[in-house]
């Protein structure tokens, strides 16, 4: 099993950061990216944007446009959604049984964390930080698979996801649904967490 | 190395005319892209091995291009899984892949590249049949001479003509860390050749029009 680094690199950190963007609508599509203006932005030097705009750009969230710098990709590809939604439903189930009996109480402790985040920011409406709490949860329960590998397959097929948060009537939902799946493995009720994490996979 | 067209012609729909017209297109690979592409190839075939060391300058040498596209292709194959990065120490082909993700590995593989073959199934072309049928030939060849690395090549250059084919890049970027992880068992043939006829017959059912058996002689094919 490979080693995962409790450190992100600047790289990693900057990525995340553009990819809550975009993901939420904060950044638009078809938005043209600066390497100078987002390094001024964060403060930090431009290889680790350029690097981070690279690596988006393998992920798919971006676009490069040659010998002309990267923008915002466009919407993601329709046709591609029921095999993305299956992916996506494989790797994170897999995840789930092999971190299933690896809870500690101190993961518990995060999730609610997170859990309570994501309540809050559906609650005041902030699509931003909705993206940034519900990948978040997602992703914890695939770290705690132990597997860095798990990510990176896991990234690329995230990214060309549609977010349908408007199948909730309600913002609150997502937040329902996501308490769902930590109430039933702080339970231990595999079937149920099982059940809940795939039906918020859609 | 220069930018050299990729042979495998995309299939795009236009939907001016009504009806879905296909328009076959050549798609342009960087020199990143053609760089990763033959590190990666190098990898799965052994000609690199497991744990030892990339240095930049020397490929940027070897290629006889400047450092950027061969430290962007690192980057690349770090993100697939195929090398590791060392904080500030530069980069070293990743070990063997994770055994325990291989059910996994198998099965994401399968729902994609199906999900390719049902997409295009329709569509294929002669050209992209004859074009298949050339690459099994090289796998044929492979298999006698018990080449491992040119067998690998000619079995992943087969399976990733069927998911460009099947239209845009999105899901090229999926399978390939996919793949990269995937431990290649040619092992579990007693002959060889068995793998090029697994191939053959993929071929043989989309030639008969024949999905479902199309089907199931891929799935058999990946595991």
């Amino acid at each position: 099993m490979s080693e995962v680094p409790v450190f992100r690199t600047m790289r990693e950190q900057i990525a995340d950061r553009i990819r809550t963007d975009v993901l939420s609508g904060r950044l638009e599509i078809g938005e043209n990216l600066r390497e100078e203006k987002l390094a001024k932005q964060y403060g930090v030097s431009r290889a680790p944007v350029r690097d981070a705009l690279l690596q988006l750009t393998q992920e798919g969230l971006l676009e490069a446009k040659p010998n002309c710098g990267v923008r915002v990709g466009m919407t993601p590809n329709e046709e591609l959604q029921p095999l993305i939604i299956q992916l996506r439903r494989k790797i994170e189930s897999f995840a789930l049984e092999l971190a299933f009996d690896q809870f500690t109480k101190a993961d518990f402790k995060e999730l609610d964390d997170l859990v309570k985040g994501l309540r809050d920011a559906c609650k005041s409406q902030d699509m931003a930080q909705v993206v940034h709490y519900d990948m978040a949860m997602h992703r914890y329960i695939l770290e705690k698979a132990g597997s860095l590998e798990l990510i990176s397959i896991w990234l690329p097929i995230v990214s060309r996801m549609m977010l349908h948060y408007s199948r909730h009537n309600d913002m609150m939902e997502s937040h329902r649904e996501h308490a769902e799946i930590v109430n039933a493995i702080k339970a231990g009720d595999r079937a149920a967490a099982f059940e809940s994490l795939l039906a918020n996979i859609q | 190395m220069s930018t050299i067209a990729n042979s495998c012609n995309l299939l795009f729909r236009s939907l001016s005319w009504g009806a879905a017209v296909l328009i076959r297109k050549n798609v342009y690979r960087t020199i990143r892209e053609q760089i990763a592409d033959q590190i990666r190839a190098d990898v799965l075939a052994g000609r690199i091995q497991p744990g030892s060391n990339l240095r930049e300058v020397s490929l940027a040498e070897k290629y006889g291009v400047s450092r950027a596209p061969v430290r962007d292709a690192f980057l690349q194959l770090a993100q697939e899984g195929v090398l590791v990065a060392k904080p500030n120490c530069g980069v070293k082909v990743g070990s063997e892949a994770d055994q325990q993700l291989q059910p996994l590995i198998v099965e994401l593989r399968r729902q994609i590249e199906i999900f390719a073959l049902q997409s295009i199934f329709e569509e294929l072309q002669e050209v992209d049949l004859q074009h298949l049928e050339q690459t099994i030939e090289r796998l044929r060849d492979a298999c006698r001479q018990e080449s491992l690395g040119e067998i690998v090549e000619h079995d992943m250059a087969f399976h990733r003509h069927l998911v460009e084919c099947a239209g845009d890049s999105d899901l090229l970027a999926i399978w390939l860390p996919i793949v990269s992880r995937m431990m290649l068992h040619y092992s579990r043939h007693t002959d060889l050749l068995d793998s090029y006829r697994e191939h053959a017959e993929i071929i043989q059912a989309i030639r008969d029009g024949d999905l479902s058996t199309a089907i199931e002689a891929l799935k058999s094919n990946i595991q």
